[in-house]
């Protein structure tokens, strides 16, 4: 009985027809093949700055291809979005896989070994299955005309060619289930019911009395309708936003691995004449890539702190503004013309000024990507031509940088006045020949600013009241790089770390333990780069060890509610918050609570990318809106493990007038715990 | 058109955390080696005048150790085109005659128009050795000037001078000549990295000071036209407390006080105090009624 379970291929269709079919599957491949050809120039040719892609970490790039990108997981941190997505997604996979074991059976193993296997108890599962399959993806169709044709959210847009794709597939599903239905109207098979939708079709067909050779009729009709347009969407798929689907996965692959807590460095810069990029032609292959995988979902806008507080930025924006200006000049070069593309900002900038000015470097654009587009990664390359080939920058900066190469620190402070912070304390120096098993990097906000550096002092004395065996570089420090990176120069980075580098090599101590964790993120994992490679730790996970270990007694509880700020250059770049969570836990009595955006998606304080130096843009202040935010959840004390996140909280607080909330330290709380 | 630059290398003492008593309490840390910031007013002038005539050369010459050459690296990497170090291993030990006669000999047979350099260099702050060199080359000088134009026939400028209060001494002087230049007639650029890299490759022309060709056979120290009889550290000042805002918290208030702020002036002058809006909407009051904002 089961092995009449199956359905006859090409019914009422004709099996010499299949020949038809094939010719036109070929044709709509080719036409996807040429608009995937065409594209590719202007992936690899329109670079000038000719890196080739990479492919080391190929495991890595691969568990990021079938995680993010066959199970979406970034996506579906939004529930309504993630899923509808899914859906379809899902959706097409099954049924193209469907598509697929039926031409495996019938052009391989029917042929060559005489076995059909689509008959019986696995037709059914298999009917079942691509019938689940079709109505999910209807409803994530549906799921999305209405989000963005009726929800609207500020992020979406509303083109032409977005509503024509949604309703191309649902045409195609509906369809794919109307002949469905035709046929089982037509055959009667009983069986037939596990094949939901067509069923359901069926069903309603009957209830209209529906005559029989208008069924077959019908079917024959939208059988050919159904092929001509499911294979022509497989041939729109190049010239239309469809190309995601091939460009958003490869992007995965080419980007997941990259660090966003690492900048790409300027190599063998005395042979170059060009620094940062200056036209479209100077983003490397890879860069340009990511520009064409964005689908425009606006993640990475609802999570910029900057485009948050009003000011000029959108990453979004920023990456379909390249994009536009990549196409066109792709599309001038394929003329001979050897113009490039219309650039939006003036002074033939690409981005306007502003624009390029107001990111803080957090990286939550590149976290919040599904697929891995770093928008700040472009801005940084326009802020390093504008600083190191245009010198064109708020004359603050300029004071900066001078301060920083005649001074050696952040303040223009000096070297003089670098030990100041250890007065009262007794603390070894290591760039005096001595040994330790730690050197404290202690960083310029934690040397020169006269609240920070109370905190170097409280965290020197819990170290000591540890017994760790630790010292410091004294007046021999430096300032580690990273905000003149930050800021986009390259050559004063390069500068610091080279002499820093040279000076550690030359002392004895195993691990470096940073208060600061820009000092921490640069001193890891940017130095390698330069040929430097040190254990480095921030304080908070030695802070751990030692209370772990109990070198460290907590003694004294604290009953009050405390939220902790995570900062971004160790949540985002660096993956560390639990430690400094499990440092607070250990005094009795905290109660944690959490605000709206914790842990890798945090929300900058606004003090990155160099804005600790620079005057206040127009827009909200970046500060006052996290304080909101934080304030939320009505803590009484607000904590943080950065030098600079605390400063910028302690100034919103008097800016914005809070009463009854304090900020400290985590190495404050720890100290006064003891 | 051809423009001499005289730039000094100097050391700048931001601190005082030696212990020698005989150094003064200075000690090595307390110093840095900078170019007088003057002189890279006069430098960046220089450029400006370049960048609007064709065919300008642009000299930038420094007499000192080898800090001086660091100095004149760095006028290259701003865009100069080129630089002259006459080596002299001394700092202080020649008088501003002295250093005067060398820079003027260092320029002897040279054809230039102009010659730029700062008003005075802040580690020592004599300001005489621009108005000496002007003196022993034989040409016509204006000190502290803060706007310099070349006429069109290129026969001569018009400069401003600041003078108290705002005003401003408007001249005419014939070139060539020298002009010290004052803070505010410009900010100087910051190099780009092309420019950096080009000037490290860049020769810089180096002078022994003893090489030099003098009017009087010999030159040195000794003949110098003044002598240091000793140098001192100021006694500390008494500081004057002010009134602080009292919204303020009592650790912020003492922070506050003993940083030494002072809001109390002398004279006729308007105290403004309270909340920044107040005080804003003061500022402007006043501003409207001197007629400096509009109505």
């Amino acid at each position: 009985m089961e092995r009449m379970w199956a359905r006859e291929i090409f019914w009422n269709v004709g099996a010499d027809k299949k020949i038809i079919v094939y010719c036109l599957a070929v044709i709509a491949l080719g036409v996807l093949v040429y608009g995937i050809y065409r594209r590719y120039f202007l992936w690899r040719k329109v670079s000038q700055n000719g890196e080739a892609f990479a492919f080391d970490s190929l495991g890595k790039r691969v568990w990021s291809l079938i995680v993010d990108g066959l199970f979406q997981r970034r996506l579906l941190r939004e529930y309504y979005p993630g899923l509808m997505h899914g859906f379809v997604l899902w959706g097409f996979i099954i049924l193209f896989l469907g598509t697929f074991t039926i031409a495996l059976q019938e052009d391989i193993t029917i042929p060559l070994m005489g076995i059909s296997f689509l008959k019986g108890y696995f037709y059914l599962f298999y009917k079942l299955t691509l019938n689940t399959a079709g109505l999910v993806a209807i409803a994530g169709i549906l799921m999305a005309l209405v989000r963005r044709y009726i929800i609207r959210p500020d992020r979406l847009s509303r083109s032409a060619e977005q509503g024509v794709i949604l309703i191309w597939i649902l045409i195609i599903l509906t369809t794919g289930f109307m002949l469905e239905g035709l046929r089982i109207y037509s055959l009667k098979n009983k069986w037939e019911v596990w094949s939901i939708g067509g069923w359901i079709i069926s069903q309603s067909l009957t209830r209209m009395n529906t005559q029989d050779a208008s069924a077959i009729a019908a079917h024959a009709v939208l059988w050919w309708v159904h092929l001509v347009i499911s294979l022509g969407f497989v041939a729109y798929i190049p010239f239309s936003r469809l190309i995601h689907i091939v460009t958003s996965s490869a992007n995965i692959f080419i980007n997941a691995p990259v660090s966003q807590a690492v900048l790409s460095p300027l190599h063998n810069f005395e042979a170059s004449n060009s620094f940062g990029v200056s036209t479209v032609r100077d983003f490397t292959p890879r860069q340009i890539f990511g520009l064409d995988a964005c689908t425009q979902c606006g993640r990475c806008q609802d999570n910029c702190p900057a485009h948050i507080s009003e000011k000029a930025l959108s990453p979004k924006r920023v990456i379909e503004e390249l994009k536009a200006q990549w196409l066109e000049t792709g599309h001038l070069m394929r003329g001979g013309d050897g113009s490039q593309g219309e650039r939006t900002g003036g002074n033939g900038l690409l981005l306007e000024e502003d624009v390029i000015w107001a990111c803080t470097l957090c990286m939550a654009c590149a976290e919040s990507c599904p697929v891995y587009i770093s928008s700040f990664e472009k801005i940084m390359e326009l802020r390093r031509n504008l600083v190191l080939m245009k010198s064109t920058f708020f004359p603050e900066i300029a004071t900066f940088f001078k301060d920083v190469e005649t001074f050696g620190d952040t303040f223009g402070r000096g070297r003089a006045y670098r030990e100041d912070w250890t007065m009262g304390i007794d603390v070894k120096r290591i760039s005096d020949g001595e040994e330790a098993d730690i050197l404290f990097w202690v960083g310029c906000q934690g040397t020169f600013h006269d609240r920070n550096n109370l905190i170097a002092g409280s965290l020197a004395e819990l170290f000591k009241a540890a017994g760790v065996d630790f010292g410091i570089l004294g007046k021999d420090e430096y300032c580690c790089g990273d905000p003149m990176r930050r800021i986009g120069n390259e050559y004063l980075f390069h500068k610091a770390a080279r002499r820093n580098i040279d000076l550690l090599g030359r002392l004895n101590f195993k691990r470096i333990v940073t208060y600061c964790p820009h000092c921490f993120n640069t001193l890891k994992n940017e130095y390698p780069q330069l040929g430097a490679r040190f254990e480095v730790l921030h304080y908070t996970e030695l802070l751990r060890d030692l209370i772990k270990g109990g070198s460290l007694k907590i003694t004294k509880d604290m009953e009050k509610s405390v939220a902790y700020h995570d900062p971004c250059y160790l949540a985002r770049a660096n993956d560390i918050h639990g430690m400094p969570r499990e440092v607070l836990r250990a005094v009795p009595g905290v109660k944690l609570v959490e605000p709206k955006h914790s842990r890798r998606g945090t929300f900058c304080c606004g003090a990155g990318g160099g804005h600790m130096w620079m005057r206040e843009i127009p827009g909200k202040k970046i500060n006052e809106v996290r304080l909101e935010e934080i304030m939320n959840v009505q803590p009484e004390i607000i904590t943080t493990s950065c030098p600079y996140c605390l400063i910028m909280f302690e100034d919103g607080v008097r800016s914005l007038g809070l009463e009854g909330v304090r900020c400290l330290d985590i190495g404050e709380i720890i100290r006064d715990a003891l | 058109m051809k423009i001499i630059v005289f730039v000094k290398a100097i050391k700048y003492v931001y601190a005082q955390t030696g212990t020698d008593p005989k150094a003064n309490f200075i000690g090595p840390d307390d110093i840095v080696r900078i170019i007088n910031p003057l002189d890279e007013l006069a430098l960046e002038e220089a450029l400006r005048i370049k960048e609007r005539q064709a065919g300008t050369d642009v000299l930038v010459i420094s007499l000192g150790d080898g800090s001086a050459e660091d100095g004149l690296r760095k006028c290259l990497s701003m865009g100069a085109d080129e630089a002259i170090h006459i080596y002299d291993e001394g700092y202080g030990e020649l008088d501003a005659w002295m250093t005067a006669t060398a820079l003027a000999s260092s320029i002897r047979n040279r054809d230039f128009k102009l010659i730029l350099c700062g008003r005075r260099a802040i580690d020592d702050n004599g300001g005489l050795v621009g108005p000496y060199i002007a003196e022993i080359v034989g040409i016509p000088h204006v000190s502290g000037v803060v706007k310099l134009e070349i006429d069109g026939g290129g026969e001569g400028v018009l400069v401003h001078r600041a003078v108290e209060r705002g005003n401003r001494e408007v001249m005419e002087c014939t070139i060539p000549g020298l002009f010290t230049v004052e803070k505010g007639i410009n900010v100087p650029r910051y190099p780009t990295l092309p420019g950096i890299l080009r000037a490290q490759k860049q020769a810089i022309q180096r002078v022994e000071i003893k090489d030099l060709k003098f009017p009087l056979k010999s030159f040195g120290p000794a003949l110098n036209l003044t002598e240091t009889i000793s140098l001192s550290n100021p006694k500390p000042k008494k500081r004057s407390g002010g009134l602080v805002d009292a919204t303020l918290s009592a650790s912020d208030r003492l922070r506050l006080m003993m940083g030494g702020g002072d809001t109390e002036t002398k004279g006729e002058s308007t105290l403004v105090e309270g909340d920044t809006d107040k005080v804003l909407s003061e500022i402007e009051r006043v501003l409207r009624e001197s007629g400096i904002f509009p109505e």
